[in-house]
């Protein structure tokens, strides 16, 4: 929030625009360095469109310019990132690529930070996000005194952090146009501020002094006037031997000071042209004069509109008293000191005389005539006819306007200027029942009622919804995952009543969140568990686990598919690495994956991590593999019966895919205990084997044959004990299991 | 980002970047495919791929959820499907039903699994299913008789709701100079011809169907007349309202049009070597909102 030391600061007000003493100049140390590296890049646009006014970017820009001489066909590829997208052209010898950035994308800091905060504002309204007009029932007085307190409220804050945002950005290198957009925006707002956000706060003691205070403070920031150089040029001794107080540049810039509300400068001009001086020795009314007006200059009465009228009748007593007196003074000086009595006491012709600006003259009408808001479009009107609008500045019509009621034409300038205040600003106007409705009650009548509407975007929304959403979905286009959880919350927060509208806006959305930890996983699961969305949910587990997959997090991956519904997925994983484990007759080198089929635990994985990771459907399709690192362990114990028994389990298994079988065989039945003559397998077992054989056992299998032919051919298996085909190996498998069942018989 | 240069050995057809900005993927005459990983504002060439036997026109990135999966197109009519797997590239899967040049790809929305769009000079436009068991299944729909410049899938529009049928639609862009929208028949199991847009007066070079899920539909189609119109349709029925993006035409020809992801900003490339972007304002007319130029 401004302080009020800020407020009464008004010498901050004379801000120098010619001295441009908020750019940092280049050699200036530490800030210069920081800007190095800054991406937030405004001013990468090179010109304006000369007709639409739209920012021209250029391609070469610190790069070799490209060559023209060769036309080639210059394509463009927009991205989902606005600050990533691709141009290149096709043109023989011109073979590159250019990266560019959306004009107008802000990705600094800083940006992130004002958008949080206007956020923050607009979702602590609540309720006061809503502009409604009780008309049935009991009408509560209170309640909608108290929702003009909350609404002006969070307008006072936007303005505040729009100003604490520009007081950021404003030492940056590369950021100068951005500046000079936000100062109009700000100066928009102000007026805004001032007109519609202030004077209605109820049960306010202070509500007088900060009108005036927002009105002062509007004017002055707008255009920085008078600028120091020209204060310095008045005070420069004249070449004629007239005293600084004797010129009018001095009466002209004395009362232009006092049309703006700057008191405090007046005063100290006064002090320093020594006029005080000067008239105590020629003449004591002239000095008595001017003594009692600034002595009232300094008591402007800002608590009520009571004490306002006390002081103007004592300027106005004051006006008279000297044009009714003799003075020892005569001429134009005499007239100079009349005419800012007459000023200060409100008289519309020396208001209008006086005033360089409509705004001059508008602010100095409430500030001396008649203080109310009621006689805003006559003081607006003598205003214009006295200087019209200047048609080059962009925030004057815009600023009429909004004197004028019509908001809605304010918005779309905002909108060019600033998105984020653009959105935020119509909102809060939303909320303060400043815009009315397009659709007329017959067209709402005759169509589909308010309640129904499934478009997040109907102009029947209202235009504050339509300019929020619309900000909502810039935001997710920035690629800054920081923006995400504010544009899901102005989405959710949009005024819209169809729950369906958001929830599909939030179901295309959100796959896009850029998500790089376990937190915004969860974040993104969250929302889409809040709103219902399983079917997104899926895809997002999906893509999860292709992601997983990819980082060869195997295991993580499954859980993912295995989450999503993808239990085919599930299995064919649990295969491939039931596979891999057996060509190479150890288990993988995979620390959860072993840590999920030890029996006997893991210290280095905690058990509720492993229970929370592991699926149900991977417990099943992780059972083989189970039970081949038990056969591990068994063989590496030299315990070869169990090692057997388990390898009979595996093999028996009716859901074992055909090849595995062969793979078994080759692998680990045959050269452990069919080779060796001498290794004991007892008769059982030969049967059950036997009999697996004749279920399973495919000659003509391909996934078999071309399994035993890689394991022949990669040396996992020996090539000159094992024949190089599956039916002598078959055959050599049941001549050596004959031979066991002789041995068992003998 | 700074410019990549010397990214192929012949004229660059296409640059896209994948569904998260991470990877970019650029095809060139030079018959190549080159992927970068971009971190920041960095970017590295990861892979080169080689398999076509002509220019490869157009590239298009899958849903994620699919994997990290390409599909491009060619001058030797091919449209090739790669897949990237523990680092290493392979081309998976050959669709190969075109006798002419197919001079577009896209991936449809991922709700409707890995279906891919492909749009030939032979006059038809195909529809590619690459289901799980590895099979696919081609529609082949005759588009326009010249040949089919472009072809865009329509967002996926019902997402929640289990209750209502998801509308399955497409536009193509044509060398008759029409604009064709082809919907989805679920009784038939065919794509049926739904609205033919006539309002160019040369060949329709790049047609982009707007990625927003709002009622109404935009569909922009940019032309070798010098035009941009913008087509759009309320509530995903009924006639579809042609507005010209400006009064006057372009300059020269225009080739691309392409929709930001949110499709508040449309972009279009020209013969005048200058790349304008365009923003619908808040009563509904469409205006400049920047310009890249060479």
């Amino acid at each position: 929030m401004m302080t009020a030391e800020m407020f009464s600061d008004t010498q901050n007000l004379l801000m120098d625009v010619d001295a441009m003493d908020f750019v940092v100049e280049e050699s200036t140390g530490d800030a210069h360095s920081e800007d190095q590296n800054e991406t937030s890049d405004y001013d990468e646009i090179v010109d304006r469109d000369y007709k639409s006014g739209a920012p021209v970017m250029s391609l070469s820009k610190n790069d070799a310019p490209l060559s023209t001489s060769s036309k080639g066909k210059l394509k463009y590829q927009l991205g989902p990132i606005s600050s990533q997208n691709m141009a290149y052209l096709e043109a023989s010898n011109q073979y590159q690529l250019f990266p560019v950035k959306l004009a107008r994308v802000d990705t600094s800091e800083e940006y992130v930070h004002y958008v949080s905060k206007l956020f923050e504002i607009y979702r602590d309204l609540g309720y006061d996000r809503l502009y409604s007009v009780p008309t049935v029932g009991v009408v509560n007085i209170t309640a909608s005194k108290e929702h003009a307190a909350a609404v002006n409220l969070a307008a006072s804050a936007l303005v505040t952090e729009l100003d604490f945002f520009i007081e950021a950005i404003k030492s940056k290198k590369n950021a100068l146009t951005r500046f000079f957009e936000l100062e109009e925006c700000l100066t928009i707002l102000k007026c805004l501020q001032t007109i519609h956000f202030t004077l209605d706060t109820p049960e306010d003691v202070s509500v007088r002094e900060t009108f005036i205070r927002n009105l002062i403070n509007w004017i002055n920031r707008s255009d920085g006037e008078p600028n120091e150089e020209y204060i310095e040029q008045v005070f420069v001794p004249m070449t004629d031997g007239k005293k600084v107080f004797e010129s009018s540049y001095f009466w002209k810039l004395f009362n232009q000071l006092l049309l703006r509300g700057l008191f405090d400068q007046a005063i100290g001009c006064l002090d320093r042209s020594q006029v005080m001086v000067y008239l105590g020795d020629q003449c004591e009314v002239s000095s008595n004069a001017l003594q009692d007006l600034v002595a009232l200059l300094k008591q402007y009465p800002m608590d009520s509109t009571d004490s306002f009228r006390e002081w103007k009748s004592l300027v106005l007593e004051l006006a008279q008293t000297y044009s009714g007196s003799e003075t020892s003074i005569t001429g134009e000086l005499r007239d100079y000191i009349e005419d800012t009595l007459f000023l200060v006491g409100g008289h519309q012709s020396k208001i209008l005389h006086y005033s360089s600006t409509w705004y001059e003259s508008f602010c100095a009408f409430l500030l001396y005539y008649i203080p109310s808001l009621e006689l805003s479009e006559e003081y607006l009107q003598l205003s214009l006819q006295n200087r019209p609008v200047d048609v080059t500045s962009g925030w004057e019509q815009t600023c009429v306007d909004l004197i004028r009621g019509k908001i809605y034409s304010i918005l779309p300038v905002l909108e060019s200027l600033d998105t984020c205040s653009a959105a935020f600003t119509a909102a809060l106007c939303e909320a303060k029942g400043l815009l009315e409705r397009f659709v007329d009650d017959m067209e709402m009548d005759k169509e589909v009622s308010y309640e129904g509407i499934d478009d997040l975007f109907s102009y029947r929304n209202g235009m504050a919804c339509y300019m929020l959403n619309n900000f909502a979905f810039e935001l997710c286009s920035q690629g800054d995952k920081r923006l995400w959880p504010i544009a899901i919350g102005l989405i959710t927060l949009s005024p819209v009543s169809s729950t369906s509208a958001k929830k599909m806006a939030i179901a295309e959305l959100l796959p896009h969140y850029p998500f790089k930890t376990n937190d915004d996983i969860e974040w993104m699961l969250s929302i889409l568990a809040k709103w219902k969305l399983p079917q997104i949910a899926k895809a997002v587990y999906v893509t999860l686990g292709n992601k997983l997959l990819y980082e060869s997090n195997t295991i993580e991956a499954m859980a993912n598919f295995s989450k999503a519904g993808k239990f085919e997925w599930v299995k064919r994983y649990s295969w491939i690495m039931f596979e891999a484990s057996v060509m190479q007759g150890a288990p993988l080198d995979d620390v959860v994956l072993n840590a999920i089929v030890d029996d006997k635990g893991n210290s280095i994985i905690p058990d509720e991590i492993l229970t929370s990771l592991v699926t149900s459907a991977m417990k099943q399709t992780l059972s083989p593999y189970a039970v081949l690192y038990r056969f591990y362990q068994a063989q590496n114990s030299n315990n070869w019966s169990e090692a057997l028994a388990l390898l009979l389990g595996l093999i028996e298994f009716p859901y074992l895919p055909k090849c595995y079988l062969v793979m078994l065989m080759a692998r680990f039945l045959y050269p452990i205990y069919l080779e060796d003559d001498s290794r004991y397998v007892d008769e059982s077992t030969i049967l059950r084997i036997m009999e697996s054989l004749e279920n399973k056992w495919d000659n003509k299998d391909v996934k078999s044959v071309n399994i035993y032919l890689t394991m022949l051919e990669e040396g996992i298996v020996k090539q000159n004990t094992l024949p190089t085909d599956l039916t002598n190996f078959l055959q050599l498998i049941r001549q050596k299991l004959n031979f066991k069942l002789c041995q068992e018989f003998m | 980002m700074p410019t990549i240069a010397n990214a192929h050995n012949d004229l660059i057809h296409d640059a896209v970047l994948d569904y998260y900005g991470r990877r970019l993927a650029t095809c060139s005459s030079d018959k190549t495919i080159k992927i970068f990983e971009v971190e920041g504002e960095a970017h590295k060439l990861v892979e080169t791929l080689s398999g076509h036997e002509g220019p490869v026109w157009r590239i298009a990135w899958a849903h994620p959820k699919f994997g990290t999966i390409l599909a491009s197109c060619s001058y030797d009519g091919k449209v090739l499907i790669w897949k990237e797997e523990n680092g290493k590239w392979d081309q998976i899967a050959v669709h190969a039903v075109h006798s002419a040049s197919v001079n577009s790809v896209q991936w449809a929305p991922h709700e409707y699994g890995a279906l891919l769009l492909a749009a030939s000079s032979d006059g038809k436009v195909s529809v590619v299913e690459f289901k799980e068991n590895g099979t696919t299944s081609p529609i082949v729909i005759d588009a326009h008789a010249i040949g089919v410049n472009a072809a865009s899938w329509a967002p996926a529009t019902v997402q929640g709701d289990s209750n209502s049928q998801q509308l399955r639609r497409f536009v193509t862009g044509g060398a008759d100079n029409l604009v064709k929208v082809w919907k989805f028949n679920n009784d038939s199991q065919m794509y049926v011809l739904e609205n033919t847009l006539e309002g160019h007066s040369d060949w329709v070079r790049d047609v982009a169907w707007s990625p927003s899920i709002l009622l109404r539909s935009y569909i922009a189609t940019v032309s070798q007349d010098h035009t941009c119109i913008i087509w759009s349709q309320e509530n995903n029925e009924g006639s579809w309202k042609k507005t010209p993006l400006q009064a006057e035409r372009f300059p020269d020809v225009l080739w691309r049009a392409s929709w930001s992801l949110s499709g508040n900003i449309l972009a279009l490339s020209g013969g005048d070597n200058k790349v304008t972007l365009w923003k619908e304002d808040l009563e509904g007319k469409w205006e400049p909102a920047g310009e890249v130029q060479q």
